[in-house]
């Protein structure tokens, strides 16, 4: 359990304050107050179909407004509105990081 | 539309659209207080339906589940589909929120594309000007080919224009009712073309919808519709091979899959209008929610002041719901006592009292309760508080999984088990409703405190505290591992999206908490009243036949006697004859013979025979376990604890400090109460209502053996 807790610590730290624009990550890699384009919604089935019709596609605009007390959920906005969304949804989600 | 006898019309109206777009405002609006809550059949979904006399016409409104899209994924999204498939509603009212126009667009072309007539009726249209959105109307109205209509739902404005456009429609003096179809560009609309016109002169699919849509569900693959369409038993349908081609052609020519060229072609096409009509592009509308979400979600705040919203609705619930439960209790009692002394004794009062009132009482005392636990309930949904509690908790509960929004059910269940699964009903996914009905009776709820409070004292003295506090411990730590299991084995993760909407925060208007609340109580005492009764009566009999005709003294000539005399101890003497005979009875009768009979059984457990037959009637409720114990140690019911406790401590009761606490776990565990399982069984199903009795009484059984035996072990008792 520690074990994969520390992998865990440590993918994220990895990206850690170094995220230049033009980079391609998952949603869930971005820190509250950065933003990115949406690619493209990986996955399939209920959750990437209700990413699809809450507005998740291509060409999307989307910044990391903040994360839960607990570092899960994250809130994130949108030009139509304020979602809260897992990190597990997010990682389905592939951006290309916007400059600050 | 059809036309009765008495020149009357009946007209059917479906309301459709997102959530958070003031659906239920307009469907209360259109309403008012005259709606039924039913489920849609075979599934839990609630179904909303309201009638009005309106003119000539006798109008059904029919408030369909707030959805985003018409897939199959989700039940609710399928629930709307099959209503608006089979039921044939004459019109649609697709209520948006007119500050978020492109997304409720989505759902309007789907609405579209299924054939149906459709009046847009864009909401809040006050709040969109605020932003300042400006729509214009006529262009929309124009290019989706369906009449469009402002309402401010919150001020009950445009209802009226809402109503008459939409009668307008069924008799098709409406100018516009023919919707241009909804285009996914040049090549995808030839492909769509050339199956609709496949599916048209198709024998199979008449009556199955519009062909349009059907083609257009067919190619993103939606399972549902294609064996509608396409028999299974039929691989040589011309559609299939069509279909084949037109599936493979697109994968060939795409490198995305066929479901998001779809999305993106029916959102192109809403972009498109979009751009057509909105003349101001909006400020940001989430610019004051977000002042308040820095405080209301914030890292450090955002629990302590979810902490005191809970704390405040709990204690509203239960501590300011105690005052009118004592009247209702009073009343109930008052009656009981008029009855006894105007009816003659025998067979009928006693069912009268105990039976009928007793239950009736019991179903009426926890209105209350229902009342303004709802009232808190619908002012957190209506503010869009409800949504960011799910972002607080949802880290907490998925561990169990379960859904953020499960948080406040379960809390309320501390209180009192029949308002928190109803309150369950504010979670979408059938599985996380479920999996909360399932562990909310194992939160110690308020009946269960007196008998931790009379057997702790009893035998813990001065630790009497920290076993109670560990009571309430020992029933999450079993939610939180019977949770983990369920998760495991029978209610596997269904995959439910979590990603929701963090609506803006509204201003909850009075009318809608009102009709909110009086719903829930209607639901209340309408499908719990009977079973209640019925259920009262059939424990009554239990508790009340054989009646015994031989006692071992003849306490009827004795009592006799003793009344005759005029000494000072002779009362004294009657009471204990009267709670003697009561406990014969009591033994006697069908649940003492089946607590005598289960008696063997939880000799394990340690427990005597009066604790063994006190369980039964606490199937009934926690409250009559101590009423039992005090019957069965011939004190009667009124006497003080303080005589119980000395009865249950004296050493010929053979109870020790940790049957006590085998017998406290054994009482947390169990099945809480015939109402939670009458409620269980109305919000589940007999399936789950049978699991919960059966498993909780096993856990019950299990947890109190293993703290028996182990202490044994331990070298304690």
């Amino acid at each position: 359990m520690w074990g994969k807790l520390r992998r865990g610590f440590r993918f994220r730290g990895g990206h850690a304050g170094r995220l230049d624009p033009g980079v391609r990550v998952s949603l869930d890699v971005l820190k509250p107050g950065q933003s990115g384009t949406v690619i493209h919604i990986n996955g399939n089935g209920p959750i990437r179909r209700r990413l699809l019709d809450l507005g998740f596609r291509a060409g999307e605009r989307v910044t990391v407004v903040k994360t839960a007390p607990f570092n899960d959920p994250l809130e994130v906005a949108m030009n139509n509105g304020h979602f809260t969304i897992r990190r597990s949804e997010a990682a389905l989600v592939s951006i290309e990081v916007l400059g600050e | 539309m059809s036309e009765t006898k008495t020149g009357r019309r009946t007209i059917k109206i479906a309301l459709a659209g997102n959530p958070n777009s003031g659906k239920t405002s307009i469907f209360n609006c259109l309403t008012g207080a005259n709606q039924k809550v039913a489920n849609f059949p075979g599934v839990t979904v609630e179904k909303k339906v309201g009638v009005r006399k309106y003119g000539e016409y006798d109008i059904t409104f029919v408030d369909l589940p707030g959805t985003y899209s018409l897939t199959a994924y989700s039940l609710d999204e399928k629930v709307a589909r099959e209503f608006i498939l089979n039921e044939n509603p004459d019109v649609i009212v697709n209520v948006i929120d007119s500050g978020n126009l492109e997304r409720s667009l989505y759902l309007t072309t789907q609405l579209i594309e299924m054939g149906v007539h459709i009046v847009i009726d864009l909401n809040m249209w006050d709040e969109a000007r605020e932003s300042g959105i400006d729509i214009d109307t006529d262009k929309l109205s124009e290019l989706l080919g369906a009449p469009v209509v402002k309402t401010i739902a919150s001020r009950s404005q445009g209802i009226d224009n809402l109503l008459d456009t939409a009668i307008g429609l069924t008799v098709g003096n409406s100018s516009c009712h023919r919707h241009p179809p909804v285009s996914y560009g040049p090549k995808l609309d030839d492909i769509v073309n050339e199956i609709s016109c496949e599916i048209s002169t198709c024998k199979n699919c008449s009556g199955c919808g519009n062909p349009r849509w059907l083609a257009v569900r067919l190619l993103e693959g939606d399972s549902e519709i294609k064996a509608r369409c396409i028999p299974p038993d039929d691989p040589k349908n011309p559609l299939n091979a069509v279909l084949d081609k037109s599936v493979n052609h697109l994968k060939s020519t795409n490198k995305d899959d066929i479901e998001l060229i779809i999305t993106e072609g029916r959102y192109g096409y809403v972009a498109g209008i979009t751009r057509e009509v909105i003349k101001r592009p909006p400020l940001d509308r989430m610019k004051m929610s977000g002042q308040v979400d820095n405080i209301l979600t914030h890292r450090w705040f955002g629990y302590p002041i979810f902490i005191l919203m809970m704390y405040l609705i709990f204690e509203a619930t239960f501590t300011l719901g105690a005052y009118p439960m004592e009247w209702i209790e009073g009343g109930v009692s008052w009656l009981q006592g008029v009855l006894v002394t105007t009816l003659p004794a025998g067979m009928f009062r006693n069912l009268m009292t105990d039976g009928i009132i007793g239950g009736v009482g019991f179903l009426i005392v926890f209105l209350p309760n229902i009342v303004i636990l709802f009232l808190g309930i619908s002012l957190l949904e209506d503010s869009g508080y409800m949504a960011r509690a799910a972002f607080l908790m949802d880290k907490l509960m998925h561990y169990l999984g379960l859904h953020g929004k499960s948080f406040v059910p379960m809390l309320m269940g501390f209180g009192c088990a029949i308002p928190a699964i109803m309150a369950t009903r504010t979670l979408e996914s059938d599985r996380d409703r479920i999996m909360t009905i399932m562990l909310i009776p194992l939160m110690s709820c308020s009946a269960r405190l007196p008998v931790y409070i009379l057997f702790a004292g009893a035998f813990f003295g001065a630790g009497a505290g920290i076993v109670i506090f560990s009571m309430y411990l020992l029933g999450i730590v079993a939610a939180v591992i019977i949770a983990r299991i369920m998760q495991k084995t029978i209610l596997k993760s269904d995959d439910a999206p979590f990603v929701m909407e963090l609506p803006p925060y509204r201003w909850p208007t009075f009318s809608s908490v009102l009709i909110h609340m009086w719903e829930r109580t209607r639901i209340y005492l309408k499908k719990m009243g009977g079973i209640i009764l019925v259920a009262s009566i059939i424990l009554w009999a239990l508790g009340y036949f054989p009646r015994k005709e031989n006692y071992s003294v003849d306490y009827d000539s004795r009592i006799a006697a003793l009344s005759q005399q005029e000494n000072t101890g002779s009362s004294d003497e009657i009471t204990q004859l009267e709670n003697m005979r009561a406990a014969e009875d009591l033994e006697y009768s069908l649940i003492g013979r089946i607590g005598s009979a289960i008696a063997p059984l939880v000799k394990p457990l340690g427990f005597n025979w009066q604790m063994g037959v006190s369980l039964v009637p606490g199937f009934i409720a926690k409250e009559i376990v101590i009423s039992s114990l005090g019957v069965l140690y011939n004190l009667g019911e009124d006497e003080g604890s303080d005589t119980l406790v000395k009865s249950l401590t004296a050493p010929s009761s053979g109870i020790t400090p940790l049957t006590a606490l085998a017998y406290m776990v054994f009482v947390l565990l169990y099945t809480p109460c015939l109402s939670t399982v009458v409620i269980t069984r109305k919000e589940a199903g007999w399936k789950w209502m049978w699991l919960s009795i059966v498993s909780q009484t096993v856990l019950a059984y299990v947890s109190a053996l293993a703290v028996y035996r182990i202490g044994q072990l331990l070298g304690f008792g």
